[in-house]
């Protein structure tokens, strides 16, 4: 069975925007959970590398990183998670990004984000697309599974943290979050939810609760203490949308990095990605919609429009 | 029955029509400086993730310079300083079990659902008469004709503009959105606040304007709708992907209250 899976095929396929079948999915989707088992929690990866934030199913805006970044796997990269939902390909999009990883595991790395769950996305976009496109949920079921075995953070050159939201209050450690038990749905509260739903805060010190009476904001001094605990020098991070397409605070020691431009096809945003360089350098690289992006919303995608003739 | 032609002329970002200019902007979001300055303007503890800063619509009445503009500033504006505590997304309580040993600090009260009750900016002759009793409003009995707006007369104008959007940390979507078309005998306006907190409640703000040509004022229709979310539950538990059809929804949603008034042009 293995030997019927021709993954440069499939890449070539998927970057035409064309989805695989019901079957090849599954079999990328086991042979990565195979492949993933074997990761750590904390991924340990070594500079240069290229860091890409949320994508969101924006199929060509993905090509477009490749095309601005390098292509995989001349440049290593290291997804921060929060692939689908919300975009018009996040089939696609998820697809390219496994059959990428099981062609070159040690070129690109792929953390989970608060979006590769099943309960986000049923209601955010991911499951009616599966739903649309493969007339049943099983290439859903497929790769929420897969979102179970996804690593929750990496290290690079043991210096500089990356990870989807932020911090946990329940694990100022690194050494904590190595021995968590990542594999299972993301759960609504505890510190794996933290890690990929909880935002910095410049104005605030300390773990505030927020006001919706769930998640964390952190603080400056936060950042500053896990830095110092953990021996890091900065924390890299993506989940929330940001109009230059990156943001830094607390002194150059956190940055957001945001790779979804025009987000939700109308922000009008910038994007960007970060080149981490051997000296451990940082640079934002951004970038606007790609063309494409424009004209590519499906015709099934009319929930959100009245007619013209709106009461 | 006169001949329609030449009634209007284009003009940027909108048109001309029998004594009025309607006009809309819709650009990006704005930057993180700039949220930052709304924030301190506003005293929000936090702006909605997605504001439209530099979008806007408006109804200008040239003869008076009456101006009915719809922006993100004053409509958040009017957003309460304090939170509905009766409002939580649903994990709360399991996250408040788990993160009580915590012991930290609480955010500072604020609308976090952003359910801003604007309907809408009232300028004339450079003065916001929006909040200020003013002559210029009045309640009426008078109800917006369906039935007029229903005949598919041609369409001269018509925009869809977003002021604000959030989507409430991944447990819902909180937002404040105006579709306005012009026809040849009438402008029709609506802008909807909508509100879904996940599997806890739905509430929607619809401002409606209407206004034929020619007569001596506009009918502005508030309207609210809410209900908890048992009302859509069966319908999503056959199609999950329901909870974001806004249309949907919008149309199992209960009448809570209406209140129509005039907007008054000549005083």
């Amino acid at each position: 069975m293995t030997s019927s899976l021709n993954l440069d095929f499939c890449i070539e396929k998927l970057q035409k925007c064309e989805i695989l079948p019901e079957n090849t999915v599954r079999e990328i989707t086991e042979r990565m959970k195979e492949l993933l088992i074997s990761e750590a929690n904390v991924q340990e990866i070594r500079s240069p590398v290229t860091v890409v934030g949320d994508v969101h199913g924006q199929f060509y805006d993905v090509l477009e990183i490749f095309k601005i970044g390098g292509k995989c796997p001349d440049t290593n990269y290291l997804f921060l998670g929060d692939y689908v939902d919300r975009g018009y390909h996040s089939v696609e999009t998820i697809s390219l990004l496994t059959c990428l990883k099981l062609r070159y595991p040690s070129r690109i790395t792929l953390l989970r984000g608060n979006h590769e769950s099943r309960q986000i996305t049923q209601v955010y976009g991911f499951y009616g697309e599966c739903m649309r496109k493969y007339g049943n949920a099983n290439v859903w079921k497929y790769f929420t599974e897969m979102f179970d075995y996804l690593s929750v953070a990496a290290i690079i050159d043991e210096a500089i943290y990356c990870v989807h939201g932020g911090l946990s209050p329940s694990a100022p450690s690194i050494d904590q979050i190595r021995v968590l038990d990542r594999f299972q749905e993301v759960p609504n509260e505890g510190p794996l939810a933290d890690l990929m739903w909880s935002d910095p805060d410049n104005e605030r010190d300390g773990f505030v609760e927020s006001q919706r009476g769930a998640g964390y904001t952190f603080g400056k001094d936060i950042v500053q203490k896990f830095l110092h605990v953990n021996k890091m020098q900065h924390i890299l991070r993506a989940h929330q949308l940001c109009m230059d397409g990156y943001q830094v605070l607390f002194d150059n020691k956190l940055s957001t990095i945001w790779s979804a431009p025009n987000y939700s096809y109308r922000c009008g945003n910038m994007a960007s990605i970060m080149e981490v360089n051997e000296s451990l350098e940082r640079f934002f690289n951004t970038y606007a919609a790609a063309p494409e992006s424009y004209t590519s919303k499906p015709p099934q995608d009319t929930n959100k429009e009245l007619p013209d003739y709106f009461m | 029955m006169n001949t329609t032609a030449a009634t209007h002329t284009k003009v940027p970002g909108g048109v001309k029509i029998r004594g009025w200019t309607v006009t809309t902007n819709k650009g990006s979001i704005l930057k993180s400086t700039e949220k930052d300055e709304w924030e301190h303007q506003l005293a929000l503890n936090e702006l909605p993730e997605m504001v439209y800063g530099n979008n806007f619509v408006r109804l200008t009445h040239n003869e008076t310079d009456l101006n009915i503009v719809f922006n993100a500033f004053d409509a958040l504006s009017m957003c309460e300083k304090k939170a509905d505590d009766s409002i939580k997304v649903s994990s709360s309580k399991k996250w408040q079990e788990i993160n009580n040993s915590f012991g930290g600090a609480i955010e500072k009260s604020f609308d976090w659902t952003y359910s801003t009750p604007y309907c809408g900016s009232i300028i004339k002759n450079s003065q916001n008469l929006t909040n200020m009793k003013s002559d210029i409003i009045e309640e009426t009995t008078e109800q917006i004709d369906i039935e007029k707006l229903k005949r598919p007369d041609p369409i001269l104008f018509f925009d869809d503009v977003f002021l604000f959007e959030d989507e409430l940390a991944d447990n819902g979507t909180s937002m404040l959105s105006i579709k306005i078309r012009v026809m040849n005998d009438s402008v029709f306006l609506l802008q909807r606040f909508f509100l879904r907190v996940d599997d806890v409640i739905i509430k929607s703000f619809d401002t409606r304007i209407y206004h034929e040509f020619g007569q001596q004022y506009l009918l502005r229709e508030f309207m609210v709708k809410e209900s908890n979310y048992d009302i859509i539950k069966p319908y999503l538990e056959k199609d999950p992907t329901l909870a974001t059809d806004v249309n949907f929804i919008y149309s199992k949603l209960p009448v809570k209250s209406v209140v129509t008034e005039k907007i008054i042009i000549h005083k």
